[in-house]
Order: C-alpha cells, then sequence, then structure tokens
C-alpha cells in the first residue's frame, strides 16, 4: 500500500498548473532595489522635474513675450520633456503611484471640447485627468491657430506638471527611499513585486496598447489614427515610443537588472536563458519601429501592417515579461484590466 | 488482484479528478441545436416583457450618471409611472414608455419568495427607491468636488472616475447590481423556474392537451419557462443562440454569466446554463415534468452561484485594492460591485431546500460589517474583514475562495 504513495502527488497535481520552483531567497534584493532607487528611479525624476522647470520657464517667457522664437523654445521644452517622461513612466511606485502622475500626465487623445470650454478647469478633479498634461499641451501648442491665445492656459498646465513632478521628487528622496529599499522581501507588499508589477503594466498598458495596438485598432474595427500619442505635433509619436521602449529595455538590461536577478537564479526557457530571449524580443520591437514613420497617426493611416508587426512584436515580450519572468520570480500580478462597467 | 485494487481505485480518481461530476447518461430527450420551438409551423417562444424591462433598467443605470435627470425623474423610469400611477415618459425611448411593463412591480415579487411576504417585498422596494433618490440628493450636487470619508463626490479609479456618497458607495452600482438579483434572478429562479408558477391552475393539463394561451402559439406552461429564459438571454440580437454575443448584450445576468464563464476555474457554466434551458424546454414539450424540475434546479444551482462568485471575486478585488498606495477609495469601485452581488444573495435559491443560500438576515449583517457598520463606510471597513466576507460566500457555496479572486 505504501508504495502507492508516490502517487498522491500526481493525484493532487492532475488540475494545477506546474508550479515553479526556484530560490528567490538566494538572491540579494536589497541591493538590486537600491541600484534601483538610486541609479534609476531618482535619477528620471531628477531629469524629469528639470525638464518640468525648464519648460515651465520657457512657458513664463512666452507669456511676457509672444514671440515666435520664444514659442520655438516652449515647443522644444515640451518634446524634451515628454521624452522625459516616458523614462520615468514605468516606475510608478509609491509617490508616483499615488500622485497619479500617470493618469494627471498622460491619458490620451485629450478631450478637445472640454479642454477649450473649461480652460479653469479644477485639475484636481479625477474627471479632468483628460484635459491637463502632455497631451492637453500638445493641442495648445500644435493644434490650434494661434498659441499665444491660451497662454494662461499654457501656463496652469505647465504649473500643475510641474507642481506634481516636484511633490514626486521629494517624496522619493525625503522619506520613500529609505522605506523602498529597505522593504526588500517577496511578498505581493514589497518593493521588487510592485515594481515589476508596475513596470509589466506599463509595458503591456501604455506601451503596447496605448502608443501602438490601440491606434492601429487591434482592439477595435480598424485604425485609430486620432489615438496616437502626440497626435497634434505629428512627427513625435515614434520618438516617444523609442524613449520608451529603451527605458523597458535598459532597466530589464541594468547592472542590477532584471536579467540579472533572472540569470542568477537560472532561469530558462526552450534550451536559452529567458533573459536571452527577452533581450532578443526588445530588440526585434526596435528594429521594426524604426521602419515606422516618425508620426504614428501617419503610418497606420499608410500602412498599418508595419505598425501591427511592431504590435506583434512587443505582445511577445508580454508573455514573456508577464507569464515567464513573473512565476520564474515568484510575483503575482496585482493588476486586472478595468472592469468596462 | 487484491493488492492491485487500491491502485485502480486511485487511478480511477486519478482519471475523474478534473471531471464535471454532471455527465451523467441522460434519458433521450428530442433536443433541437437552438432554442427553437414551434407548433404548427409557429415559433412558440416569447419573452418581449423580459427584453423591454432589461432595456428600462440599462436605461435607468444610465440616467444615475446624468447629472441633468431630477430625482423625480429617476424615479419614473423606476415606475414607468409617476407618483400616483399616472402615465409619464422618462425614457428616450418611446417604445419604453408606451410600454405598460415597470421594473419597480417585479423587484422582490416572485411567486414563492415573495407573495406572501408583503413586509420583506415592501422593505427591498424602498431601499431601491432610496438609490435613484440619494443619487440626486446626495451625489450630484458633489458631482465636480473630490470625495473624502464622510463626503460625497469623485473618486479615481485608475483612469476611470466614480461618483461615491460619504460612505464611498456607489449607488449606481448598488442599484445596478442589487436588480440584478431582485428583479432578474428573483423572477427566473423563484418565480418562472418554480413549478408554483409552471404548474398553476390547470397548466399541465393545457400542455399535454396542446391548449394555447388565446391568440398565441405557446402554452402558458412553455411561456413562463421562455421568460425565464428571457431575464438570462432576453437581451441578445440571436437570442435562439444566445452564447455568440453572451456578455454583450445587457448589464445584468447575462453579462455576469460571461464573466463568471471567462474565469478558467468556472469555464463553461454559461454552457451548462444554456443547456440546461433547452433540455427543461424540450421536456415541457414532451410533458416530462420531472426532467423539466430537473433542468429547473440546476439553473437555480448555477445562477446562484454566478453571483456569488462575483461577489466573491469584487470582495477580493476590493480588499486587494483599499491596500494600494492611492488609497482606500481605489477600492471603492468594486467594494460598490461587491455591495451589490452581496444584497442579491438572498436572491439566490439552493434547489435542495427550496431557499436562498443567504438569507435576508445574513446579507444584512454581511452588508453591515461591509459598509453599514461605519459612520465613513468603506473608508473604514478593514481589508481582512472584506477578505472574511468572500470566504464565507465561497465557503458556503463550496469553490475556493481563490478561484472566484482570479
Amino acid at each position: 500500500m505504501y508504495r502507492l504513495l508516490y502517487l498522491l502527488p500526481l493525484l493532487l497535481l492532475a488540475c494545477e498548473p506546474e508550479p515553479a520552483e526556484v530560490d528567490t531567497a538566494s538572491f540579494d534584493r536589497g541591493k538590486m532595489l537600491t541600484f534601483w532607487a538610486d541609479q534609476i528611479i531618482v535619477p528620471a525624476y531628477q531629469d524629469f522635474t528639470a525638464a518640468a522647470r525648464t519648460l515651465d520657464a520657457s512657458v513664463n517667457a512666452y507669456a511676457t513675450a509672444p514671440e515666435p522664437t520664444a514659442l520655438a523654445t516652449v515647443r522644444t521644452d515640451f518634446a524634451t520633456a515628454y521624452l522625459s517622461w516616458q523614462r520615468l513612466s514605468p516606475f510608478m511606485v509609491g509617490p508616483g503611484q499615488q500622485l497619479r502622475l500617470r493618469e494627471q500626465l498622460n491619458v490620451y487623445p485629450t478631450d478637445s471640447s472640454r479642454l477649450f470650454a473649461q480652460s479653469d478647469a479644477d485639475l484636481t478633479l479625477p474627471s479632468n485627468t483628460d484635459i491637463q498634461g502632455f497631451p492637453a499641451l500638445d493641442l495648445l501648442l500644435f493644434g490650434t491657430g494661434d498659441p499665444a491665445q491660451h497662454v494662461e492656459q499654457l501656463q496652469r498646465l505647465t504649473d500643475r506638471i510641474l507642481y506634481l513632478a516636484t511633490e514626486a521628487e521629494d517624496a522619493w528622496t525625503t522619506t520613500y527611499r529609505a522605506t523602498y529599499v529597505a522593504n526588500s522581501g517577496n511578498s505581493a507588499t514589497a518593493s521588487v513585486d510592485r515594481t515589476v508589477n508596475s513596470f509589466v503594466q506599463w509595458y503591456e498598458r501604455n506601451l503596447r496598447a496605448g502608443k501602438v495596438g490601440i491606434p492601429a485598432g487591434v482592439f477595435g474595427n480598424g485604425p485609430l489614427p486620432d489615438r496616437a500619442e502626440a497626435l497634434y505635433s505629428g512627427d513625435l509619436s515614434r520618438a516617444l515610443f523609442l524613449e520608451g521602449l529603451d527605458a523597458a529595455s535598459n532597466f530589464f538590461d541594468a547592472e542590477l537588472g532584471l536579467a540579472t536577478y533572472l540569470d542568477a537564479l537560472g532561469v530558462r526557457r526552450d534550451g536559452d536563458l529567458l533573459s536571452t530571449r527577452i533581450r532578443a524580443q526588445f530588440r526585434e520591437a526596435r528594429t521594426q519601429a524604426a521602419s515606422l514613420d516618425r508620426d504614428f497617426a501617419t503610418q497606420v493611416t499608410t500602412d498599418n501592417g508595419g505598425m501591427l508587426q511592431l504590435y506583434d512584436a512587443l505582445q511577445r515580450n508580454v508573455i514573456l515579461l508577464k507569464v515567464d519572468m513573473l512565476q520564474a520570480l515568484s510575483i503575482n500580478v496585482d493588476f486586472v484590466d478595468a472592469d468596462g462597467d | 488482484m487484491i493488492r492491485t485494487l487500491p491502485f485502480l481505485l486511485l487511478l480511477g480518481l486519478l482519471l475523474t479528478a478534473c471531471q464535471d461530476d454532471d455527465d451523467l447518461p441522460e434519458p433521450v430527450l428530442e433536443l433541437p441545436a437552438t432554442y427553437t420551438f414551434e407548433r404548427a409551423g409557429m415559433s412558440t417562444v416569447s419573452f418581449d416583457g423580459q427584453t423591454t424591462r432589461i432595456a428600462m433598467a440599462e436605461a435607468l443605470v444610465a440616467a444615475l450618471l446624468d447629472t441633468t435627470r431630477s430625482e423625480s425623474d429617476l424615479l419614473a423610469m423606476f415606475r414607468n409611472a409617476g407618483p400616483n400611477g399616472e402615465d409619464v415618459s422618462p425614457f428616450v425611448d418611446a417604445a419604453l414608455n408606451a410600454s405598460d411593463k415597470s421594473l419597480r412591480s417585479k423587484v422582490a415579487a416572485s411567486a414563492d419568495y415573495f407573495s406572501a411576504n408583503a413586509t420583506d417585498a415592501t422593505a427591498i422596494r424602498t431601499t431601491f427607491d432610496s438609490y435613484p433618490r440619494r443619487q440626486a440628493s446626495e451625489v450630484y450636487p458633489a458631482w465636480n468636488t473630490v470625495a473624502q470619508a464622510g463626503q460625497a463626490g469623485q473618486v479615481a479609479d485608475g483612469t476611470s472616475t466614480r461618483y461615491v456618497n460619504a460612505g464611498g458607495l456607489e449607488y449606481n452600482q448598488a442599484f445596478a447590481k442589487s436588480l440584478l438579483g431582485a428583479l432578474m434572478l428573483d423572477q427566473t429562479l423563484n418565480n418562472y423556474l418554480s413549478p408554483s408558477v409552471l404548474d398553476e391552475a390547470r397548466n399541465r393539463e393545457n400542455q399535454s392537451a396542446g391548449v394555447t394561451e388565446d391568440g398565441a402559439a405557446y402554452t402558458t406552461m412553455e411561456h413562463k419557462w421562455d421568460e425565464a429564459y428571457g431575464y438570462v438571454f432576453g437581451a441578445s440580437p440571436t437570442p435562439a443562440t444566445p452564447l455568440t454575443s453572451l456578455g454583450d448584450d445587457d448589464s445584468f445576468l447575462n453579462e455576469y454569466l460571461d464573466r463568471v464563464d471567462q474565469d478558467d476555474d468556472f469555464s463553461g457554466i454559461a454552457e451548462d446554463v444554456f443547456r440546461a434551458f433547452l433540455r427543461g424546454r424540450a421536456a415541457i414539450v414532451a410533458d416530462d415534468f420531472t426532467e423539466r424540475d430537473q433542468q429547473a434546479n440546476r439553473i437555480q444551482e448555477l445562477l446562484s452561484r454566478v453571483i456569488a462568485v462575483r461577489a466573491t471575486f469584487y470582495l477580493a478585488r476590493g480588499s486587494t485594492a483599499l491596500e494600494s498606495a492611492n488609497g482606500p477609495s481605489a477600492g471603492f469601485h468594486a467594494l460598490s460591485e461587491a455591495y451589490g452581488f452581496v444584497y442579491s444573495l438572498q436572491f439566490t435559491r439552493d434547489p435542495a431546500t427550496g431557499a436562498p443560500y443567504f438569507s435576508r438576515a445574513e446579507v444584512g449583517t454581511m452588508l453591515d460589517s461591509l459598509y453599514g457598520d461605519y459612520p465613513t463606510g468603506f473608508w473604514a471597513v478593514e481589508p481582512a474583514t472584506v477578505r472574511e466576507l468572500g470566504q464565507q460566500i465561497a465557503d458556503r457555496f463550496a469553490f475556493s475562495y481563490t478561484a472566484a479572486a482570479n
């Protein structure tokens, strides 16, 4: 009878997927968190806050003297700050999540009729996330006949961006950094779990779906050029995408990054290191994006096939990151698709 | 041989471990491939009244988020009548205004649960009246303010905006998810699928003799059964094959049957519900009332489970979100849905007892622990308390909390 006991585990496994059995405790997560905080996230905040401050100053200068050269400076500083945001957006843990930076800085398309009708709207209201941030600036700076007609609103919007950036950076550097680094366990509320969840969620929703899949019509009945990011400036959407993609692969491949973590645990898929496969997929997406128009709205109108190929390349890494990597690192997904009701 | 017997038993267990336990051989019954039944070339399937009420419910639920609506507008939509029963036209759709159907009259109105329980029925309808009223008087005036503990207004839910009362509850969600139980589920399980309704008066004799209703191709019993079907599938554009568009057809039983079906732990439940409706209807045509009642029992069990799984799902999601960095308000949307689904548990039906899986008193206690016990409602409830409620439901229905939560 006893020799039948060997069948018992089989019985228990019969309805369960194969569990990941890796000893995540053998890796020094605290050291990795210190690296993430000091070498990646806080520097990204510092860059972004500086860019937001420059933009705010140039908008103020434009308000004082609405000349074409001042407008050109505003537009350049807008692009610089928008690109800088792409390098910060993946890391919305702690203060960034609390202040809802992703929602308040980059929900698009902006609601143009409300943006114009309610120029003095209360920007702290959740219902006004789609009339502020970079998409609203994009419309005012590039989609109106004369941005000088909207200087006060431009000032309000850039003030708000600067305020949010400063608040979040201050919270990070004064108190949150220590909490973040110390919380090095591997529970659902531990820093590694939260950072990786923020990263994967951003990769899936903001990079893959927001920048590429939705304009390409993957979730609907055909291309939606008016859903492209930076619709009004026109030639910025691919650059914003590439900046985000680089942020993703740089984070993954950092000196003490997820690749290091996966390799230390010896995680392999079909004979290769998982990290190698993920890295190759980032490369493939970058190559594919390089062949596209600088304006994704133009791209989906003239040749949506190229955009769909980019989507497919990105989607392959969703599976490797969200399923294979999270399982190997024993991290549970803590975000879910919006309910839709 | 004796020594291999335990091995064989274990092997048998192994092989059946993942199978449904309801694949018993079924008696031969002529089953159409789709929900299509005819008499002398005429369709005998009809459920206009259900389709109409689902449409009214959709319109009212949408209107609860339209601040241009007045309290009396909203209540007129609920009653499809004025305060003194006068005719009103509160709907945008003229067909709904012209209809003599009403939502309110079918709330807590099933033969089995409420025909001799006017006390509870009245209390339940009063609760429903209070949601549109309070939405208009408490939430509409606070529409453009940020909610705080003890203060109505907006809360952020990802990129969505939700509108809550002073306790963090979305009245529109509480209303919609309670209506799903008090109207759609109660009418289906405790009225139209009940032998007391199906077998009323001379229904059995008329069924056997093929006596149809005046001016109709269907018998009374056939029609009653179809009215139950209509509360689940009546908004489908192809009601004979409703599974093709399941989940897209309404915001009530149809949608949530689909949501549960989409969860790998419960997949197949939609097909099971549809098949039971089909078999039960075919059994009526074949005069096999035992088979009919078995299928009715099956539907009662399965649709009750849908409510329980969704209640647990939203409790689990809400308890997690309460702990997020965004603060407790990130959990209010899920908790508001949970509030309605928990409320709806009192309209479920355990076929073994003919009573709800959770009594009205038990539901009241659960809603108090979730919301009512605290001056600031969801702002004050502990995530652990919310999880315990989910566990309580999962235990009663014998599914795992984790299975429902993911």
